[in-house]
Formats: structure tokens, sequence, C-alpha cells
């Protein structure tokens, strides 16, 4: 017989979040804050296993021991994705433990990487990763130093563009990657558009998504990792891998550019991390920060004037067109947002 | 009937067992395409095959990316999942052409 | 000769598993439902499981029965795609009132019409789920030669009534008694809703008791432990099924010697309980307890 499946509001009933938690910690993963929709399957009124949805990423999944292996995790799984693809999203992913792999091949999804003894990041689509790079091969370039940049842009700021000009001068192309995922202050779309026409006067730079490729350290789930484990450390490998591996050879890419960070140990990290995971294969540039008037130009930097009301400050650390964008409507809108937050 | 086009990814189906799960999308310029995966795929992959390209060829469909899941479905099942799944992803969610359907399903 | 409906089976339509495995059960009709086990989201999918199952599934003797959503809800679709799939009997959800009946017997005599089926062949039965369908009970039952039953369905019907389901099920009377008038007053069946508590067997066996008591022809099932429960209940005793033999030798006698009056043990008999004997016998024969022509 069917089991029933029943939404859990985590967020707002006591009682749902605290049945909930206990399934996932005996199953051994921790309660994950980022989840926009948790349902839970029944076997009368016994909570047998949950799942939640991220927008297009499935988490927390956990099935009671005693159902593993059965029913249960199929019609869990078909219904989440079912969610998923009925929102419009085209593709499904799961990032998780590398010995629940088999379990997700079995459930129709495909590997795209896999960070060691960590993390197997999956998906379920029409049209997935092979075929997005197979897309992205066709913008290939020729050129003797061909060199990538990844960046969120948020929103784009003169730092990201002295990182751009100087990869274009010492480069004969530069692939520029802005992050698709929309999980920043200003959104996707726009953020995109921004760097496009900030870059205009470049000739040789070309700019593409990362898709869902590359998702922000936001919304990087961690739940299924020890809890000692270096999250930071496992996201910025899976990135530098995929990045290695599918990325860079897909347009021929030889070096890779990002910009130093004295005061973030996150990027730090993230840093260090791809130095190891290209061991040379593909070189890193890594280049000191722009300053104006002493002071690192950054796009939390610009978010921070922003609160403050500080946009004449904000002139002098962003190229015209982000500097009209933020006048606009559209930019006040996020102002106020920001000052909320 | 009136062919149908397929104009969006749409997805019908679990992977529930004596079920099929297919997900559909646009396939300019390459045909039918079908990925299948099925515990039974060595017995049965070219029968499953076949009741699909029918089906779609029945609803007109000439072009489409599949990604099919089958857990042991019947012929029936993987019939009323293709035809499912085209009209999701023809955006017809109401009033269907059942005259039409039942001219060609027999 | 009308069949028997003891047990009807309810099974989502949106599971293909239980679409095949319905039949093996044993239950005298099955329900595939497609309005409130079926989420909104898969109507679309569930309605062509269910027709295409049904065209192409082999359900035997088994009566087929849908249960389709209103008007508003994809109803007329339903209807399109079952009528054509060669359904035995569409099932209205809650029924108010006449009109819901004759609104519904409309579209699928239209749909016979368009697809070259009879004209009447697809039947009807009709779920009484609120104050005012049990009030109209007698109208609804009247309101179509199309319809071969109607039915209780209780859980929004105590909703409605601004209470619970009981054990004893006091809460029902009323409604149970005139659906069943209602039913005979048309000469159709009456059949009683679901016991929802799959584990109490027990439970079930009372309910099924007391429905078979009031005069009910059978019970709508949500899980096929229930059915031979509900098939037992309905099972004859010994002495029941002699005397049916009886009142058909009876018969027959009477029949070979050219009688009008047909007269048992110093009694007449008539119709009512040759009826009932009928019946009586079509239930041993269920339950093997008897083949047709045995004496």
């Amino acid at each position: 017989m069917d089991f029933q499946l029943k939404r859990l509001w985590v967020k707002r009933n006591k009682k749902d979040k605290q049945i909930w938690e206990t399934l996932l910690l005996q199953a051994g993963i921790r309660a994950e804050k980022n989840v926009d929709y948790t349902v839970g399957l029944f076997d009368e009124e016994k909570l047998i296993a949950v799942g939640s949805l991220s927008r297009n990423v499935l988490k927390c999944i956990a099935v009671c021991e005693k159902y593993t292996g059965g029913e249960a995790i199929s019609q869990l799984i078909s219904h989440l994705m079912s969610m998923v693809f009925d929102s419009g999203e085209t593709a499904c992913y799961v990032y998780t433990k590398p010995c629940a792999k088999k379990s997700f091949i079995h459930l129709g999804f495909k590997e795209i990487a896999r960070v060691s003894n960590e993390l197997v990041f999956m998906e379920k689509a029409a049209f997935g990763f092979p075929h997005f790079i197979e897309k992205l091969g066709t913008q290939r370039k020729d050129g003797n130093s061909i060199a990538g940049i990844v960046i969120n842009a948020n929103p784009f700021t003169r730092g990201h563009l002295h990182l751009i000009e100087t990869a274009a001068k010492e480069s004969d192309v530069v692939h520029l990657f802005v992050l698709s995922e929309d999980a920043s202050v200003f959104p996707a779309k726009d953020r995109l558009e921004l760097v496009k026409e900030g870059v205009r006067h470049l000739k040789n730079i070309f700019v593409h998504e990362t898709g869902n490729y590359m998702i922000s350290s936001a919304t990087f789930p961690s739940y299924f990792l020890k809890e000692e484990s270096d999250v930071i450390k496992i996201h910025a490998m899976l990135d530098a891998i995929i990045f290695k591996e599918w990325i860079a050879p897909a347009l021929n890419i030889t070096l890779r550019y990002v910009g130093e960070e004295p005061y973030s140990e996150v990027t730090n990290i993230y840093n260090r991390t791809m130095a190891e995971i290209f061991n040379n294969n593909i070189k890193l540039v890594i280049l000191p920060r722009k300053t104006e008037q002493g002071e690192i130009i950054s796009a939390s930097r610009v978010r921070y004037l922003l609160s403050q009301n500080g946009l004449d400050k904000i002139k002098a650390l962003v190229p015209e067109t982000t500097f009209k964008y933020l006048q606009s409507p559209k930019g006040k809108a996020i102002q106020q947002k920001i000052k909320k937050e | 009937m009136k062919a149908l086009t397929i104009q969006k990814q749409a997805i019908a189906g679990t992977i529930e067992s004596s079920d099929v799960q297919i997900i559909i999308d646009q396939n300019p310029g390459k045909g039918i395409e079908i990925e299948l995966k099925s515990s039974l795929e060595k017995q049965y992959g070219r029968r499953i095959r076949e009741v699909i390209e029918e089906t779609l060829a029945n609803l007109g469909v000439k072009e489409a990316k599949l990604v099919v899941e089958d857990r042991g479905a019947l012929d029936c099942t993987i019939k009323a999942r293709t035809i499912a799944v085209v009209h999701r992803s023809a955006g017809i969610t109401e009033n269907y052409d059942w005259e039409g359907i039942e001219a060609w399903n027999v | 000769m009308e069949r028997l409906r003891r047990a009807m089976m309810f099974l989502p339509a949106s599971n293909p598993g239980m679409l095949r495995d319905a039949y093996i059960y044993g239950a005298d009709s099955i329900m595939f439902d497609l309005e409130d086990s079926v989420s909104l989201k898969e109507k679309d999918t569930s309605r062509f499981l269910v027709y295409q199952a049904v065209k192409t599934l082999d359900y035997g003797d088994t009566e087929t029965v849908v249960r389709i959503n209103s008007l508003d809800a994809g109803g007329r679709d339903d209807i399109q795609a079952m009528v054509r799939a060669g359904i035995d009997v569409i099932r209205l959800p809650k029924t108010e009132t006449a009109q819901d009946i004759i609104e519904i017997e409309e579209i699928i005599e239209e749909v016979e019409r368009q697809c070259g089926r009879e004209v009447g062949s697809t039947k009807m039965m009709a779920a009484i789920e609120s104050a005012v369908g049990v009030l109209n009970a007698v109208d609804i039952a009247k309101a179509s030669d199309r319809l071969i039953g109607i039915a209780l369905g209780a859980e929004d019907y105590v909703t409605n009534l601004h209470t619970k389901r009981s054990p004893e099920g006091q809460e029902l009377y009323f409604a149970r008694s005139m659906i069943l008038h209602a039913a005979r007053a048309a000469g159709i069946a009456a059949l009683d809703t679901v016991y929802s508590d799959v584990n109490n067997e027990e439970g079930l066996r009372k309910e099924v008791e007391i429905i078979k008591q009031l005069g009910f022809d059978g019970k709508s099932v949500i899980n096929p432990r229930q059915i031979p429960i509900v098939n037992d209940v309905f099972t004859p005793t010994e002495a029941e099924i002699e005397n049916a033999k009886n009142v058909i030798h009876a018969i027959e006698e009477a029949k070979a010697k050219g009688s009008g009056v047909i007269a048992l043990n110093g009694k007449m008999i008539d119709k009512p309980i040759v009826q009932r004997a009928k019946r009586v016998l079509m239930l041993a024969e269920a339950a093997n307890l008897y083949r047709k022509g045995e004496v």
C-alpha cells in the first residue's frame, strides 16, 4: 500500500520541526535551515522518511532504517522531483555522501563531480551537465593564452573590472563566468547585465553563465558532512574540480585569475584549495586587490555603503553603468532591501 | 489528431515500482532521442522504446528528448505516461482531444 | 439479473501498480478514484492511467467504477476518457440534487453518441455526502435509469453535520436509513461508506454486520485486507442456503406443473421471496458454497 505524503511545516510548527529533526538525527544528518519545502512520508501515523527542497536542490533526505531499500524512498523522491520540475526548473540536484551515490543513481541521478570521500554532486535532467559543457565548447576561442574568471558581481565593481582588465591585457582570450544562482541581493539577470555592460570596451572578453553548476557558499548544503569537516574547503574543492575537469577543457582555459583577499579567511581557503586542485595544470594568478583611498574595493563594501546611504562614496568604487543602475528605481529598491537585512 | 508540439520541459510518472517516469524536452533538429534506464532493459528495453516511439508518432511528436526511468511498467502505463507528458509539455491541461486520441488508441 | 456488490474497493487512480493488481483481491467492484485521493497536480496523469488501464487490462467479472471530479474540476474530461475507455460505472461524488445526476447524464450520453457506444450502456452511481443530499436521496435515486446504486460518503457527511464518526455509528443511522429507503424505492443498490481504521478488523466486522442487518447490499473498502471480512459477513448461513434452494425447487415444480401459484411448506411464495432466494444463492455461489444447478 502507498505511504502518505504530508507537508511538514518545519519553520512554523514546533511538533513538525521536532519529528523532522529526530528522524534526521537517526539518519546521521543535521537539519538545514536553508530549505523552502519539507515533506514527510507516513506509514499510517509513523513518520518513516523526510525530504526537503531548496529551489532545485534536494536536501535532508532520510529514510527510517526499517524502510530503506523499499518503496518509501522512491515515493518520496518522485514527489520531490515532480515539485522541482513542476515549478519550471529544468533540472534537479543533490549533494550527498559518496555512500548514497548508488541509491541516487538508482533513482535516476547522474554524477557531475565528486570530492574524494566527502561528497558527490548529482543531477537529474533532460539536458544536464554534459549538454552544458557541450554548449560551452561551442564558445571556444582561439588563442595562445586563455584565461578564466568566475565572479558573483553582487554588484559589479571597479575591483572586478581591474581583475578583468589585467587578465585581458595579459591573455589572448578571457572567459568570464558570472554566477547564475539567484541567492544574492542583486538579481542574477541584473548582475549579468551589469557585467556585460561594464566589459563592453574589452574586445577579448566573453561572458558566460555558470548555470546550476556553481553555487554560492550561502546555499551550499553541508548537513550531511561530518560536523567537524571543513565545509568551506569541500565547497572550494568541488568548484575547483568542476572547473578543472570540465569547464577549462571545454574552452582550453589554462589560466585562472582571482583577487587576493588579505582579510577574508573564506576567500583565502578558497584560493589555496583551488591552487591545490589545479596543481599547476591550470595556472592560478592571484592579483592584489584594487584600492580606493587606501581601502580595498569590494562588492561587500559597496553593499555596506548602500546600507549607510553612502551613494556618493560608491561613485568611485563602481563603473558608470553600475552606478546608474544603483540610482535607478530598481537600485533604490535593492538599497531598501539591504537596509532591512 | 492534430499534432502536438513539445514546448517546454515536462515530467510525468514516478519511480515507484510498476511505474515509469518520463521527462521530455525539445530536441531541435535531432528527432526523437530516448535515454532509457530500466531494471529490465535487456528483456524489455526495445519494447519500452517501441511503445514510447509509437505513442509519440501517434501524437504527432517528431522531435523530443526523453529521459525515461522504468520500474517495470506495463505497456498501458508507458502509453499513459507518454500521452500525459506530451500534453503537459504542449501546455494542454483541459479539453483534451479525446476523439483524436481515441482514433489511434485501440 | 442484478449483480453482487458486497465490497467495492477504492483505489487511488494515480498508482499504476494498484491499477494493475486491483482485481486480484476479490472485490466485486473496484473503484478508481480520480477525486479526493488524487492530488490536484496529478489529475491529468491519473486520468490517462485509468483510461489506458481500463482499455487494456482485463478486469474479468469485476465491475469497474470510476469516481470522477466535479465538472468545474476536470469532470468533463474524466467523463470523456472513461466513457470512451468503456468503464462500467461512473460514480458522482457529493451528489446533492437530482439535477446533479441529470447534468452528468447529459454529458455521458453526448460522449456515448460521439464515440459510438450504445446510449445508456455506461451506468451511474451517486455518492451522497451531505445533509442536503440525504434529504434529497429519493429524488436522487430516481433521477436516472442509469443509476445502479447510491452510496453514503460518511466523512464529508459527518463534517457537514458538525459531528465525527464514532465506533457505534449512531450519527449515521438517519442517513443510512434514508439512503437505504431511497435505494429500495428506486429499485437500486444501497452501498455503505468506508471504514477507515484498516487495522481494526473487529470494528469493521461489527459495522458490516450492522449495515447488512439494515439491508445494505455492500460496503466500500479502502484496503484489500477488508474485502474478505465484508464478503464473509455477507455469506449466507447453511440454513439460509438450504431454504433458498427449496424456494427454487418449488418454483421449478410449479413451472413444470404449469401452476401459477407457488407454495412451500404451506406458505405462498411471492416475488420478494423469490428475489431474496436468488440473491442468497448468488451470495452462496460467490462464497463457493453453492454451484448453480446444485440440489
